[in-house]
Parts: C-alpha cells; structure tokens; sequence
C-alpha cells in the first residue's frame, strides 16, 4: 500500500467515522440499552472480585505479580479499555456471517476499498468509546484510591502489547466469522471466542495453571489484552520481559492475520450467494 | 480505456458451480443420524459455458426466467465471483483477480438492494463514494447538480433512504453508481417494484448516459419495456445456457414471425367466410366475437398483403389493425408459458 492509498484509507476512515455519527444519532434508544447491559455486567464483576479480594488480601501470579484490591481494578479497568476499543473498531466481524448468508457481501465486493476494511468501517460501534472511558476511569481513579504507581515506560509498552494482542485476537476472530462461507451463521462459534477475550482477560492469567497460561500466551493471544499491560504498567514486569511479549504477540499477530487472509481468500472464492 | 473494436467486457466459455445442501426426507433412523451428520450437497452449473463479448457503447439485455444464470453472469463480469472454469475479462483485465482496479471504472445498481447508507442523508454517502473513488470535487459537485435536475431529486439529496419512496430511492442508486464516470455499468432490474412515471425517468436517464457519455450498458430486468426501449441486443440465457445473441430485430425474425390482425367489420359479403380465412394455408387462428375478428398468420407461409387481399374479399371493414409481435410475447414463446409466468411483471400501462 503506498502513501496514496494510505491517506485515501484515512479520509475514507474520517467519512465513515462521520456517518457513523449521523447513524448512530438515528438509533440512540440502542446505544443506549447496549452500553446500560455493559455497565450492569461490569458492575455485577467488580462487585463480585470486591467480595474476593476482601477476603484474600492478595493473589500471586507465578511469582512476579501481585495482585491487589488496586491491582485488580486497574485490570479490570484495561480489559474494558481493550474491549471497548475492540468494540468500536471490530464490531463488523460480528456481521460477516450475515453478510456471507444474505447476499450484503455484493456491496463490498463492488468497491474499489477491501471488503473488510469497509465492513469494519460500516460497523463503528459507538458504546466501545464510552466503555473506554469508562475503563480510562476504573484505572485512573483505582491507582490514585490504592496508591498505585504508573511507570510511563511500562504504560507505553503495555498498550503496545495490546494494541498488537487483540490485532491478533481479532484476527484469529475475522478468520473464525469467514468460516460462515462454509458453515452458514456461525454466531456461536464468534460468542466462544467472545467468551475467551472478555471471561479471561480480565482475570490475572498469570495464576492460573501452567497449561492455561501458556494457551492463553502462546496459542490465544489473551494475556496481551490486560495481564501483560497491567503487569508492565505498575512495574511488576521488567521491561525486557515486555519486549519478548511484545514479540510473541506480533509473531501471534502475524500467524492470525494469515490465518484470516487464508479463510477471507478461500471464502471468496467458494462464495455462493443466493439468489439474484 | 479500451482500443477501438477491443471488446470491454467478454466472457468465454464461463462456468460457475455451486453446491447447496440437498434436502430430502430419509427413512430409517441410522440414515437421518447420517443426515444430520452429514448433509448431502447437490452442484448447480449456474453458468454453462457462456460465451459473449461486448463492445464499448453497446447497451445490452441479458434476459432469461428467475435461475437462468443472468445475475451470476453480471457477477462474474464484475468480479464479485470467481469462475469455476473458463475467463471473463473486464477492460481487459481478470475481474476476479483486479477487482479494485476494475471497481474504480464500473458502476452497479441492485434494483432489490440498496447500496445507500439507510439511515444518514443521501448526499453524505454521495460523499463517501467521491472519496472512494477519488472524484475531484468540481466534477463531483457538477455531475451531481446535472444528474440530481435530470432525475428530479436534487430535494430529496438531505433526506435519509429509509425515508424516500423506491422510486425517489432508485434515482439516488443510480446516481450513486454514476458519480464516478464508469465506463460501463451494470443494471441488475434496476425498475423492479416502480411505477410507470419513475421507470420511464430511469430508462430516459439510461439512455443518456449511454448515447451522451458512451456509458456501455448491461441490463438484467424482467420488464420487457425496459429491454424494448434501451436495448439494441439481447443475450438470452436459459438454465446457463446462451440460447440467443443478436438483435432485436433478429430475434423476432428468428422466434416469432407470426402476426397478428384485428378486424372489425360493418357486414360480411359471404356466407362462409370464417370457413373460407380459416381453410387459408398460413392462418394459424381465428378468434371472432361481437363484430370483429382477430386473425393470427405464419409470416413464412401467409405474407400480410395477401391475407388484406382475401379479408376485403368477405367482410366490409371499419377499422384494421396489423400487430406486430411485443418482445414479452417472444420472450414468452422461447421460455415457455409457465416458466416466463412466474416473472414477468404486470404489463405496464403506457406513459
């Protein structure tokens, strides 16, 4: 992609931004239902892990982490940054499946632009941006109640490793919706993956059990989403620990990406729309 | 831009399979374990070895029952599919594998879909597209005042889709897949579902761009006024199958050279004179009511002048008229009463 492209990328990514806008503002009523059921499902957590982590001063994470009532907040708090910024970029994976089964894919496929970059621009969701602001708090307002010490270098190659460990997550996410070429609606098989990205990342994956953690480090990009961020972000890991992390999640990044190149390809290829 | 006389569009020996899950009822319980299991497909050649090319300028019909292969043909054509085997070739490029670049030089229009954002105002995704396209502002700004006078829209640009009546919705379509100066565009039943005043503004709109602009032209409608009155030739397609290529002229001198008289007489001069145009080699039917008699003739074995001849013969006429055959009752011959039945729309009152 040269310069050109890039910048075309960009304005077309500032149009539909703005589209978004003029449609969202057209179907308020949902936003707001959609961001009211995610306050009332973070707030069922917190308050749960609130109960725990009074009872159990702290939990150990394989010896480095240790993980507070402030801790566990702040990781929290990452996981609903992540997802929100997820949300916001990469709902429209949630609609491939409809598009490959109901004859939308056509309107894509007739533009000059990728497909996917169109059908992630068409699908911004708009809640994501307040559940980022809603995690920016949690971390912000947890540090300052608990006493936490954010080191800025940790910061910056926290949220590197998770911008590049849920590029990975969703591509690994992109590539399960194109399999709806071959199965139809596949809905199920994204809300597991779902399930993984939000039931895991936010808890500390560094104490789970050995064979966990190295799934959800080596195969599933999930410990890049909060574990790692928040580890780096509050000095429990050295930064050359971050560095190698920050590795295996491009390498995982990269694995994904070809991975939903290779099924997104082959899906259109067999592409069997129906009807006129 | 294509060479003089290179084709802008061709297809050659195309074929596209698809499968789908067959569904059939199984006896026995270890048989619909299997099933559901394991579902059993069935292919469809949707297209068959369909060759043609079309040059540029041209303004082309492709017609043929629901299932005929026309919508797959356009689809290969614009590189939404890919073919299973055989080429297709859009500026001379592979559309499958040059989509973006062949994209940027065609237009479509969905007649059943809309390609408009639903809920935002009509010229914000005109917008979109002259992004997407990279279309200067200037030319944006004038094709889209000259576009939006002729279709009588330039009103209904501030108003979201979801708002707009199909008809005022297909004008704003059409201008959308036209904005970018395509080279040639794909109409895929671009009337269905509109009324009579807002079909006629589209096939005017149509025919324009095609003569003023040189915009080459493929139509798939079921709405034979729409093939009648934009069309110069007609590809039919038939169960994926080319079954005729040519003119409209030649289609009709190759499928129906019958004709058709109606007459409506004062008084008869002779006792038996339906025996007499009955027994006349060369008329295929005779229909009489209440003072007038419709006459149907094979052109190969009858000539017209002839059969006026014998009519003046034995009846005093008050008014005669020769039909000449409509491309929906052609259509219909080729394809089969019930086949075509099941399509074709009402027929359209004249404007």
């Amino acid at each position: 992609m040269g310069l050109r492209d890039l910048s075309r990328q960009l304005r077309l990514l500032s149009t539909y931004f703005k589209l978004s806008v003029l449609s969202m503002a057209e179907n308020k009523a949902m936003l707001w239902g959609s961001i009211f059921s995610s306050v009332v499902n973070l707030a069922a957590y917190v308050v749960f892990w609130n109960v725990i982590t009074s009872q159990v001063p702290v939990l150990t994470g394989a010896g480095i982490a240790v993980w507070g009532r402030g801790e566990l907040t702040v990781l929290i708090g990452m996981t609903e940054i992540a997802w929100g910024f997820g949300a916001f970029f990469w709902m429209g994976t949630w609609m491939v499946p409809e598009y490959v089964t109901e004859v939308g894919l056509e309107k894509f496929l007739i533009r000059p632009v990728s497909p996917f970059f169109m059908i992630l621009a068409e699908n911004f969701w708009f809640g994501g941006l307040i559940q980022v602001a809603i995690g920016g708090a949690m971390v912000g307002l947890s540090s300052i109640t608990f006493g936490l010490t954010i080191s800025i270098p940790g910061l910056l190659l926290g949220l590197l490793t998770l911008v590049t460990g849920q590029g990975a997550l969703y591509a690994l996410w992109a590539g399960l919706a194109c399999l709806a070429f071959w199965i139809g609606r596949n809905h199920a098989l994204l809300e597991v993956a779902d399930a993984i990205e939000v039931k895991f990342a936010r808890m500390p994956i560094d104490t789970m059990p050995q064979t966990v953690q190295q799934i959800l480090t080596f195969i599933l990009p999930v410990i890049y989403i909060a574990t790692v961020p928040v580890m780096l972000m509050l000095g429990q890991l050295p930064l050359s620990s971050g560095l190698f992390y920050l590795g295996i999640a491009a390498c995982l990044f990269l694995g994904w990406l070809l991975f939903f190149r290779f099924i997104f390809g082959l899906g259109l290829r067999r592409y069997n729309p129906v009807g006129g | 831009m294509p060479l003089q006389n290179e084709p802008i569009a061709e297809v050659d020996n195309i074929v596209r399979i698809f499968t789908k899950p067959l569904v059939k009822p199984r006896k026995g319980r270890a048989r619909r374990l299997y099933g559901f299991l394991k579902r059993e497909k069935r292919t469809i050649r949707a297209v068959d070895g369909v060759s043609f090319s079309i040059q540029s300028g041209e303004c082309v019909a492709l017609l043929g029952p629901n299932g005929a292969g026309k919508s797959t043909t356009v689809k290969l054509l614009s590189g939404i599919l890919c073919p299973t085997s055989g080429e297709a070739r859009l500026f001379g490029m592979d559309p499958y594998r040059n989509r973006t670049q062949c994209a940027m030089r065609y237009g479509v229009v969905f007649g059943q879909r809309t390609l408009l954002w639903r809920h935002v105002p009509v010229i914000e995704s005109l917008k979109l597209y002259q992004k997407m396209y990279n279309v200067p502002k200037s030319d944006f700004e004038s094709r889209l005042q000259e576009f939006s006078e002729i279709l009588e829209i330039r009103r209904h640009l501030a108003t979201a889709p979801r708002r707009l009546s199909l008809g005022e919705r297909m004008r704003c379509e059409i201008i959308a897949a036209l904005l970018h100066k395509p080279e040639i565009i794909f109409l895929d039943e671009p009337t269905v579902g509109l009324d009579v005043v807002a079909k006629k503004r589209i096939r005017d709109f149509v025919r324009r761009i095609n003569r003023d602009e040189n915009v080459t032209v493929l139509l798939c409608s079921h709405s034979m006024r729409d093939v009648e009155e934009l069309t110069d030739r007609i590809i039919l397609i038939s169960k994926g199958h080319i079954k005729f290529d040519g003119s409209k002229n030649q289609l009709k001198r190759r499928w129906h050279n019958e004709r058709q008289i109606r007459v409506i007489y004062r008084k008869t001069k002779t006792r038996d004179w339906r025996r007499q145009l009955r027994d006349t080699h060369g008329v295929t039917d005779l229909k009489v009511t209440n003072g007038q008699f419709e006459l149907t003739i094979n052109q190969d074995q009858l000539a017209v002048p002839t059969i006026l001849k014998l009519i003046l013969e034995v009846v005093t006429i008050e008014d005669i008229e020769v039909k000449e055959p409509n491309l929906e009752d052609i259509i219909r011959g080729i394809f089969g009463e019930d086949e075509f039945q099941s399509q074709t729309q009402p027929k359209e009152a004249t404007t």
